[in-house]
């Protein structure tokens, strides 16, 4: 029966999901609650919302279509990330792979973000992410001294 | 339809704004900055008290890395330090850090001659992203025996990703694959590509070769561009010594380092 091979997945927005149990269970942590509760076909995921939910369905409905096809992987991986330059996009992306333990998701995301850093000051860091710098001038002082042998080459805020 | 709550029990998740990403899980925040080099290292542990916080293994593994690499120079005129230095890389590979693996990786296969050890942690880089270590991984695969299409087709495919992680070695290597049509479909307008990139990556070699792709024409139109790369590598080989550049050149073609 086509249905006991879906489950729904809903966003903490409210909006439900339907896929495949074979794409869903490239998700470890989906698996675990799949495997812990047989009986239910509804999956809410409190921490994950419906824009990145779909982003992340997305990924692993691809996935699934390559099976062990490696060479297929890389290109829907590259078409998958074509145009994802979107900073909170891609920290939703990387905080949800994480909770979902997706670890080809992760492994792209972590990556493309590494790369998008390298060579940045951490005030462009900081702007990008919206991360507040909580340091104390102190604080960061330190650090600036203790590692200034490693520092060169650093772009400076 | 049934439901079942998820997680059923409090999920430290649960408890952060999703767009707070000072509270990027350690784990994340320690993945994204496994293979960062020292200056984006402290880059990133300049960002927030957090991330400061979440790479401290990684700051510890980097100052043993670096330990680790002047234990390997001295090495070379001592001859006794090469456990030492493996030591060193040893504890920043424990802390995630895949330069430090790499190394590990090197002087397993390269000094010690134990290359399955090798392997084995280059693998590990490898996997984490490591784009160093995705390179030796690759050109360990390239020279197994046989040519095997299988063993050429991993290592192009690791050397692909090492090239686009920007290693200019790799670059270099993959313009050749193409240029020869070795596990890829050959073609001039991607020899060109690699072969600029890695001579962008400062790769003296690719330097020529990009000349020569200019003066021929092959993959990029013909110009001038290409004296210009020519007269780079020479600056970075420098002038004093004409014997040894065309010294440098010969065996280099010998090496079929070249088009």
């Amino acid at each position: 029966m086509a249905e006991e091979n879906t489950i729904t997945l809903k966003s903490s927005d409210g909006k439900e999901f339907l896929i495949s149990k074979k794409a869903a269970t490239l998700s470890e942590t989906i698996k675990a609650m799949v495997e812990e509760d047989n009986s239910s076909s509804v999956f809410p995921l409190t921490v994950v919302d419906s824009k990145t939910l779909a982003d992340v369905i997305t990924f692993l409905n691809k996935h699934v279509d390559c099976g062990d096809d490696d060479d297929k992987k890389k290109s829907c991986d590259e078409e998958f990330m074509a145009g994802k330059d979107d900073m909170k996009d891609l920290f939703d992306l990387v905080v949800a792979a994480n909770y979902l333990d997706v670890k080809d998701l992760l492994d792209l995301i972590c990556g493309k973000i590494a790369d998008m850093m390298q060579g940045k000051s951490p005030e462009w860091v900081r702007k990008t992410f919206n991360i507040q710098n909580d340091f104390s001038p102190e604080e960061e002082a330190k650090v600036r001294e203790e590692y200034a042998w490693a520092h060169e080459g650093v772009e400076e805020d | 339809m049934s439901t079942t709550q998820w997680p059923r029990t409090h999920h430290s998740y649960s408890k952060r704004a999703k767009t707070d990403v000072n509270s990027l899980p350690c784990d994340v925040i320690l993945r994204i900055a496994a293979q960062f080099g020292p200056p984006d290292l402290i880059g990133a542990s300049l960002v927030c008290v957090a991330w400061r916080d979440a790479l401290k293994p990684l700051r510890e593994a980097m100052v043993f890395t670096e330990a680790g690499k002047i234990l390997k120079r001295e090495h070379k005129r001592v001859n006794a330090m090469l456990g030492e230095a493996l030591e060193a890389f040893l504890k920043g590979a424990a802390r995630g850090y895949t330069p430090a693996m790499v190394e590990v990786g090197l002087i397993y296969y390269l000094d010690m001659g134990r290359k399955d050890e090798g392997i084995l942690w280059y693998r590990r880089a490898a996997e984490l992203g490591d784009p160093a270590g995705q390179y030796h991984l690759a050109m360990f695969y390239f020279q197994l025996q046989g040519n095997n299409p299988y063993n050429t087709k991993v290592a192009i495919e690791y050397l692909h990703k090492a090239a686009i992680g920007g290693h200019a070695l790799a670059q270099h290597k993959l313009a050749h694959c193409y240029h020869q049509g070795r596990g890829v479909t050959p073609s001039t307008a991607e020899t060109a590509r690699w072969f600029l990139r890695a001579a962008e990556g400062g790769y003296m070699p690719a330097m020529l070769n990009i000349s020569l792709c200019y003066l021929v024409g092959i993959g990029v139109p013909k110009g001038t561009a290409g004296s210009e790369w020519h007269k780079r590598a020479r600056e970075i080989h420098g002038y004093s010594d004409e014997n040894s550049w065309m010294d440098l050149t010969r065996r280099l073609y010998s090496k079929e380092e070249f088009l």
